[in-house]
């Protein structure tokens, strides 16, 4: 008995399954069409007109009314079909131009159906409703949707008030643009973002291939869509996103460009484990790539310019990897924050930005390697616990390498910072900092600041400096070579540090240690006019020399040398001071 | 690797790059300071000597307005002749010596040498003045440069030149040229033996006896067997000094000359007078009687060095500027103007406002080290480059559209 009840609910389960996958009406709706076209014209918003393509029949709804049946007789309906059966209230030509088709209303793509633009229509003008029932949009499920060689379009009354069309496939359809224009569409104000533009649904797929998307609202939307292929598209003035991947799987991406986005310029979020790579971002209001909360998200070669709210962004990101990105005159140009966020940032290329690289507070652990980040105000600022960076190179910024607030176990290897105005600093909320192999050189002001309680350096080189480096905090000292600045390392009051095998070489002062201060110096070299100086205490332990600099003898010849052709020609002008002017012809002026 | 890289040569720099330049500065400046000094305690012969003086002066192609302003100059003075050996061809310059008292020797041989010859073969006074057609004297250069001659060792005398009023870049630089060279170079030789490398061709006084002597040797100069057209002042004042007499520069002899105002003939000029230097330098250092003027020999080794050591300094320039090192360009660009102005003081002193050019000269200097190097490398060649002959197949031929007329001598006025 339980066999044959097991059977039994099988045996629905797959007449069900067939039921939607080859879009079977149900009995009631099959023998009534008009109650089927009512219950679409109710789901879809109740559109004044709506054109209702089924596989071989066009239904014709008006206000909810089938007004009349139009026989297609074909899976995949032309446009130019449409044009032609449904007359020019629904769908004409203005003007006689055959190139041109407007739209004047809403059509459902019901499964199994399909509709092909283009070909011969040039432009497809979408008419701008004044309410949402007399909008005009595609949608479909389960149905197909190819525009090739075209353009869409809005036309109609302009103002804000105007409701916009859009295109929207839902789950098991296919929509495909192909070197095509999309211009003007998605539903303003609190729309659902499924009609914000151009959007794959879930369950979607299909393709954008050399199409541009202009001045959406969302340029393009996939919204848990799958297997969706953009290639050479081109995003520009959205109104609000360019491009929204969220949820989507298997899209791949190729020559993405998204540009003077009203919001972001693209948004990634919602599927783990995925690489991002040939995306272009300029100008956006907003950040080039916001990356909401995700696994293994790996942005590969991504560039970003001028966009005005950052260059990328990872917001709770977790094992996240940013690859080879350029980024160029914004506010940040890579950005990791949020709680969970670990991230690596390879081999950025960074520059003319107010930050580098911003690792924020709330993340949990991020790293750097390689990269160049240039021309900024900060060119990184590590505030973030389990921080590393390691070979990146830092040129031209105000402040190279800022450590501050929750910072800790901050790790920078092989670190170096290029004409900055002050090289590096650590906060006093910050712990467990090690600098290795860190070269800071010609830095206008300060080269290393540190408040940071226990901050250890080693094979450090600082050069050219008003004060190679300047103590507010204890410090370990190892190695570390100092040449070319004013005065090497200072101590602020009450200080404690240690120092060893360090080789200070510097203009003025070599340590200076303020009062209550104390240095251990062991088995190092300070040269300076005054090596040592200060109202604290420098206690030199081990082989520690302390002498005056080189004498630059090179310069010292060089003034001598030329005082001596002074001292001569001196001695020329005395001995011929009585020699008279030659006489010679007035046409000779060059007698002096 | 590059971090490897920049790490270690952070500190090297100093030992790459600076030092070596420095070094390099301050042999150059010891130098210039062993022919400054004595320079600077140079003093022009004063005396009551006088001897008779002819002028002799080759005319080829000259400038009308010039040639009989010089003329005038060189009559102004107290000479016993003035002799013109002009060119068959020059048809304008035989009608200006018409107008003035002047003995006109009129050659189809083309060349300065052999005009130069015809001349002091003509003179008959004790002194003769070998003169270039555009140099103006002042009033007193006969006299002047006869006072040297006091000494029977002094076989020449050189007079100070300047550029005939100068106008432009290149004439100024030239001013500063020349004034660096009779208040440095040649002062210092004066001084120093009284040898002076070259006594400039625009005027130098000889005694008659010493050119009839080595006429022979001057038409027959060959180097590396091809026969020596021009550089017959360096090969003058060679001969003179291979023989045992001495040269001097007497300042207080005040001659001025024209000078290429275009950058084209410019080079060219500069050119030929760097091919002359080389072949005369050269030549002497390799004979036994330059070591006698160990003043000169110096003058002659520094000078040869100095073409390629002055390259140095552009070339550090080069990469500091490719090595964005501002701070080292900017310091040796102004060390360039300072120490370049101190070695030309003497000329600021008589025109401050060239010290505004010296960052000019300076560029010009290195442009020159490159001729000189282009000049050694063509060392063979012999061609005027500025006039209308050259050397071919062994002859100094006429290489333009010129046309000797027929042959007349002794045309006196």
């Amino acid at each position: 008995m339980r066999h044959v009840f097991r059977s039994g609910c099988m045996a629905v389960a797959v007449f069900t399954a067939l039921a939607a996958v080859f879009g079977t009406a149900s009995p009631a709706q099959a023998s009534d069409p008009a109650a089927s076209d009512l219950a679409a014209w109710q789901r879809t918003g109740q559109p004044d007109r709506l054109l209702v393509v089924r596989p071989g029949v066009v239904d014709l709804v008006r206000h909810g009314m089938l007004e009349s049946r139009r026989i297609s007789g074909m899976g995949v309906v032309p446009l130019s079909w449409l044009v032609r059966n449904t007359g020019s209230e629904w769908i004409g030509r203005p003007g006689g131009d055959l190139s041109v088709v407007q739209i004047r209303s809403a059509v459902l793509l019901s499964p199994g159906s399909g509709l092909r633009i283009g070909a011969v229509t040039r432009k497809v003008l979408f008419t701008a409703g004044d309410s949402t029932a007399s909008a005009t949009w595609i949608r479909g499920s389960r149905a197909t949707l190819d525009i090739r060689d075209t353009t869409l379009a809005v036309t109609g009354s302009a103002g804000a008030t105007r409701v916009r069309p859009y295109i929207s496939m839902g789950a098991g359809g296919r929509l495909d643009i192909t070197d095509s224009t999309v211009s003007g569409f998605g539903l303003t104000g609190r729309a659902s973002s499924r009609f914000s533009g151009v959007t794959w649904g879930r369950g979607s797929t299909g393709s954008a291939v050399g199409a541009r998307f202009e001045g959406n609202r969302t340029g393009l939307r996939l919204e848990g869509s799958t297997g969706v292929r953009l290639d050479k598209v081109t995003v520009e003035h959205s109104l609000q996103d360019g491009v929204v991947l969220s949820g989507d799987t298997k899209t791949s991406v190729a020559g993405l460009a998204s540009r003077s986005s009203g919001r972001h310029g693209v948004v990634v979020g919602g599927t783990p484990d995925r690489t991002l790579s040939g995306i272009t971002t300029e100008d956006s209001a907003g950040v080039g790539i916001r990356a909401t909360p995700q696994n293994g998200l790996v942005l590969d070669g991504i560039q970003s310019r001028s966009d005005r709210g950052g260059g990328i962004r990872l917001l709770s990101c977790a094992e996240c990897t940013v690859t080879g990105a350029a980024v160029r005159g914004t506010q940040v140009a890579v950005a990791v924050t949020g709680p969970g966020s670990r991230a690596v940032v390879k081999a950025p290329r960074l520059s003319g930005s107010r930050t580098g690289i911003s690792l924020d507070e709330d993340i949990e652990s991020a790293t750097v390697t390689g990269g160049t980040v240039s021309g900024c105000q900060r060119g990184i600022a590590v505030a973030g616990p389990r921080v590393t960076v390691t070979g990146t190179r830092i040129e031209s910024c105000l402040t190279g390498l800022s450590v501050n607030g929750k910072a800790r176990h901050a790790a920078l290897h092989e670190v170096r910072i290029d004409d900055c105005r002050t090289g590096m600093t650590t906060s006093a909320t910050t712990t467990d900092v090690s600098l290795t192999g860190v070269q800071v050189t010609n830095t206008s002001g300060k080269g290393l600041v540190s408040a940071s309680p226990g901050l250890r350096v080693t094979d450090g080189h600082v050069s050219g400096a008003s004060t190679a480096i300047d103590l507010a905090a204890p410090a370990l000292l190892d190695k570390v070579t100092i040449t070319g600045a004013h005065r090497g390392i200072h101590l602020t009051p009450g200080v404690r540090a240690t120092g060893t095998a360090l080789d200070v070489l510097a203009e003025r002062k070599g340590i200076e240690a303020d009062r209550g201060a104390v240095i251990d110096i062991t088995d190092s070299r300070v040269r300076a006019p005054l090596a040592l100086g200060g109202a604290g205490r420098i206690l030199r332990h081990g082989r520690t020399v302390v002498t005056l600099p080189p004498f630059p003898w090179l310069g010292a010849a060089a003034i001598l040398a030329l005082l001596t052709a002074i001292a001569l020609q001196t001695v020329h002008q005395v001995r011929h001071r009585h020699t008279p002017r030659p006489q010679v012809p007035r046409h000779v002026r060059n007698t002096a | 690797m590059n971090g490897l890289f920049d790490g270690t040569l952070v500190n090297l720099r100093y030992y790459l790059v600076y030092l070596p330049l420095g070094v390099l500065g301050l042999v150059r400046w010891s130098c210039w300071l062993v022919r400054r000094a004595p320079a600077a305690l140079y003093k022009p012969v004063q005396n009551d000597f006088r001897l008779p003086m002819s002028v002799v002066v080759p005319v080829y192609q000259e400038d009308p307005v010039i040639f009989a302003r010089a003329i005038e100059s060189w009559l102004a003075n107290d000479v016993e002749e003035v002799i013109l050996v002009i060119d068959a061809t020059d048809r304008a310059c035989q009608d200006i010596a018409l107008r003035y008292p002047v003995s006109v020797v009129i050659t189809d041989v083309p060349g300065k040498r052999d005009a130069l010859v015809r001349g002091w073969e003509a003179a008959r006074t004790d002194l003769v003045a070998l003169v270039d057609s555009d140099t103006i004297w002042a009033d007193d250069v006969a006299a002047e440069a006869c006072k040297p001659f006091a000494d029977p060792k002094i076989g020449g005398v050189g007079t100070r030149q300047n550029v005939y009023n100068p106008r432009g870049f290149l004439q100024r630089v030239n001013d500063m040229y020349l004034d660096y060279r009779y208040f440095d170079e040649n002062a210092a030789q004066s001084v120093m033996g009284r040898a002076v490398s070259c006594l400039s061709g625009r005027t130098a006084v000889y005694r008659r006896e010493l050119l009839l002597e080595i006429s022979e040797d001057f038409m027959a100069e060959t180097f590396m067997g091809v026969p020596c057209m021009s550089g017959d002042d360096k090969r003058l004042t060679t001969l003179i000094l291979e023989r045992g007499h001495l040269a001097f520069m007497q300042r207080s002899a005040r001659v001025w000359s024209t000078f290429p105002g275009t950058l084209r003939i410019f080079l060219k000029q500069r050119l030929r007078w760097a091919r002359n230097t080389w072949r005369s330098d050269l030549r002497a250092l390799s004979r036994r009687w330059v070591w006698r003027h160990p003043f000169l020999a110096f003058t002659l080794i520094d000078k040869a060095v100095s073409s390629f050591t002055l390259l140095f300094a552009p070339v550090f320039m080069t990469l500091a500027v490719v090595r964005q090192d501002w701070f080292f360009v900017a310091c040796l660009a102004a060390w360039w103007w300072i120490s370049r102005a101190m070695k030309i003081l003497p000329h600021l002193v008589r025109k401050p406002s060239s010290f505004f050019l010296v960052p000019g000269f300076v560029l010009l200097s290195f442009v020159m080290a490159v001729v000189k190097l282009c000049a050694l490398a063509t060392i063979r060649k012999q061609r005027w480059l500025t006039r209308q002959v050259s050397v071919e197949n062994g002859v100094v031929v006429r290489t333009g559209n010129s046309r000797p007329l027929a042959v007349e001598s002794e045309v006196g006025a």
